[in-house]
């Protein structure tokens, strides 16, 4: 019994003194943040806990907020970086669709965004796959009206213009909720998860400059003369 | 035949008055475009790039002539990552100044922390916007070769007001072992204890070999505070030295340039041609090294350390080092 006991005392003091050494915090800060792919913001849910997402239904209210464990975001660079592991499915949709992209074999329906943009001044900037890993959250997000929202730091400047599309079933659709943040982050609300392109603009609408302007009212005159 | 001829008129007329307008539109196209766009800002010539402050005009000399030098995290010869992105990260960046007036070479010591706005590549390798990051980040937009250091040269001239920088040098760390050596080594003053890191490398004055000049330039764990800006201490301690040997070993041989050049190629990528670089060195190589200067700023840290500068002071260097009153 005293043997039992002296080497749990033993046992206790090293665990101790492991602990005591862990707690000395390192105050080495590793190498500079790499925050080049898009990267999903945490959010806090009603506890305070760290989440990645949550769940809204028809209404806005909040039905369930997404924890790391069940949502799961691949880069396409992470899919074109074979020292990375990751569902094989995933990899191969992902750089599927990044190639028909990169050769332009299929294009983004810029023609359904409501904007004065030209599709030459927009540009893809991050291609993702988002998979929610939970069976409760995926078959929540297949009722009617019920969307997932997430955050995404792309350090994008808070007056960019930022589009969305998913694609689903082999075809690309429009993300209407689309927010620039302002912080470098863009909130972006989805009905089904798959891989979504996200895109910024590398120029601002181009304002009609005067001669067009000129143009323009010669042109609806000569329009309403000859009718 | 009477009812053709007022068809006829109408026809002529409607022809005149498309080509009237035509000629009308196409003559004010061309006076928008010569008027307005001769006074854009965004126009290269020197001009456009002048500085007033306290009513003086500052304007951009002509007599420096600036190479960036990029230090990349990673061994080994440079590589395209045949993507967008890549994995390394500009962990170095200097810009050696060549004042022709002074015959003087001030070198800008910038913090690789330093918080920009950067040119953002999108998946396809267009441009796509900005990203607001950490200097050392511009470098892993593009496929790690020329298309990088041209990003990173543009966010480096578009931090201090547009300045030209007329030739970058990226380097692996496989450059400075090369480097160091064909030198004959670096004679440096350690002053942080680096016997848990490297314990070749002892107090006091010491003359780096190989690897050792790696370690001295690159290691921050378990050295002092761990700091990236006592890290710059030591690199610009390093170029102190460099300088020197190189100046020495110059006047001993001056054929060895040649032959480092070629052992060191592979690990360098440059976009200035040979002979241009030899020109460089018959020109600048005895020039006396004046400062070695970084913009102030503050550190934060968050997850990792981000460094803001100190916007009025970097206002102050930048016109002092790139500017001159008219």
């Amino acid at each position: 019994m005293k043997k039992v006991i002296s080497l749990l005392t033993a046992l206790m003091l090293c665990l101790t003194m492991a602990c005591s050494v862990y707690a000395v915090e390192d105050p080495f800060v590793p190498s500079i943040n790499y925050r080049n792919d898009a990267l999903l913001v945490s959010i806090k849910d009603d506890a305070g806990n760290v989440a990645s997402g949550l769940l809204r239904d028809a209404d806005g209210n909040i039905i369930a907020y997404v924890y790391d464990s069940c949502l799961s975001i691949t880069s396409i660079a992470e899919a074109l970086d074979f020292r990375y592991a990751m569902p094989e499915d995933i990899r191969e949709e992902l750089v599927d669709v990044y190639n028909e992209l990169n050769d332009e074999t299929v294009k983004l329906p810029y023609d359904e965004l409501d904007t004065d943009l030209r599709p030459a001044d927009i540009a893809i900037r991050e291609l993702i796959d988002a998979t929610l890993a939970c069976d409760d959250h995926a078959a929540e997000l297949k009722k009617e009206g019920v969307v997932i929202e997430l955050i995404f730091d792309l350090g994008i400047d808070k007056d960019a213009s930022v589009f969305a599309f998913t694609y689903i079933e082999g075809e690309w659709g429009t993300i209407v909720n689309v927010v620039n943040n302002g912080d470098g982050t863009v909130t972006c609300t989805f009905e089904d998860l798959c891989p979504i392109a996200l895109c910024v603009a590398e120029q601002q609408p181009e304002v009609p400059s005067w001669v067009a302007r000129i143009w323009e009212t010669l042109s609806n005159w000569l329009a309403r003369f000859f009718r | 035949m009477n009812k053709q001829k007022p068809v006829k008129g109408i026809a002529i007329f409607c022809v005149v008055l498309v080509l009237v307008l035509v000629i009308v539109y196409s003559g004010l196209r061309i006076l928008e475009s010569t008027v307005f766009n001769s006074s854009d800002g965004s126009s290269q010539n020197n001009t456009s790039k002048t500085i007033t402050r306290d009513g003086i005009d500052y304007f951009p000399r002509q007599d420096i002539t600036v190479l960036m030098l990029i230090g990349i995290d990673r061994y080994g010869q440079l590589e395209s990552s045949g993507f967008y992105r890549n994995d390394s990260s500009a962990d170095v960046v200097a810009l050696l100044i060549f004042d022709e007036k002074s015959e003087q070479c001030n070198v800008l010591y910038l913090n690789r922390d330093t918080m920009l706005e950067m040119p953002a590549l999108g998946i396809t390798g267009r441009r796509a916007g900005t990203y607001y990051g950490q200097l050392a980040l511009s470098y892993s937009y593009g496929s790690g070769l020329e298309d990088s250091a041209e990003l990173t040269r543009e966010t480096v001239s578009n931090f201090l007001y547009g300045i030209n920088i007329d030739y970058y040098a990226v380097m692996t760390m496989d450059a400075i072992t090369i480097l160091n050596d064909a030198v004959g080594g670096v004679k440096v003053n350690v002053t942080d204890d680096f016997s848990e890191v490297d314990p070749t490398i002892t107090m006091g004055e010491i003359t780096l070999q190989g690897e050792q000049a790696i370690n001295f330039v690159r290691l921050r764990r378990g050295l002092g505070d761990q700091l990236n800006i006592s890290r710059i201490e030591r690199q610009k301690e390093y170029i102190k030295g460099f300088v020197e040997a190189f100046r020495a070993k110059k006047e001993e041989s001056s054929s060895f340039v040649l032959s480092a050049h070629s052992e060191v190629s592979p690990y360098v990528l440059s976009d200035c041609p040979v002979n241009t670089i030899s020109v460089l060195m018959d020109r600048f190589a005895d020039y006396e090294l004046a400062e070695i200067v970084s913009p102030e700023g503050e550190s934060v840290l968050t997850d990792f350390y981000e460094f803001h500068v100190d916007e009025e002071k970097l206002d102050e260097l930048i016109l002092r080092l790139f500017y001159a009153p008219k």
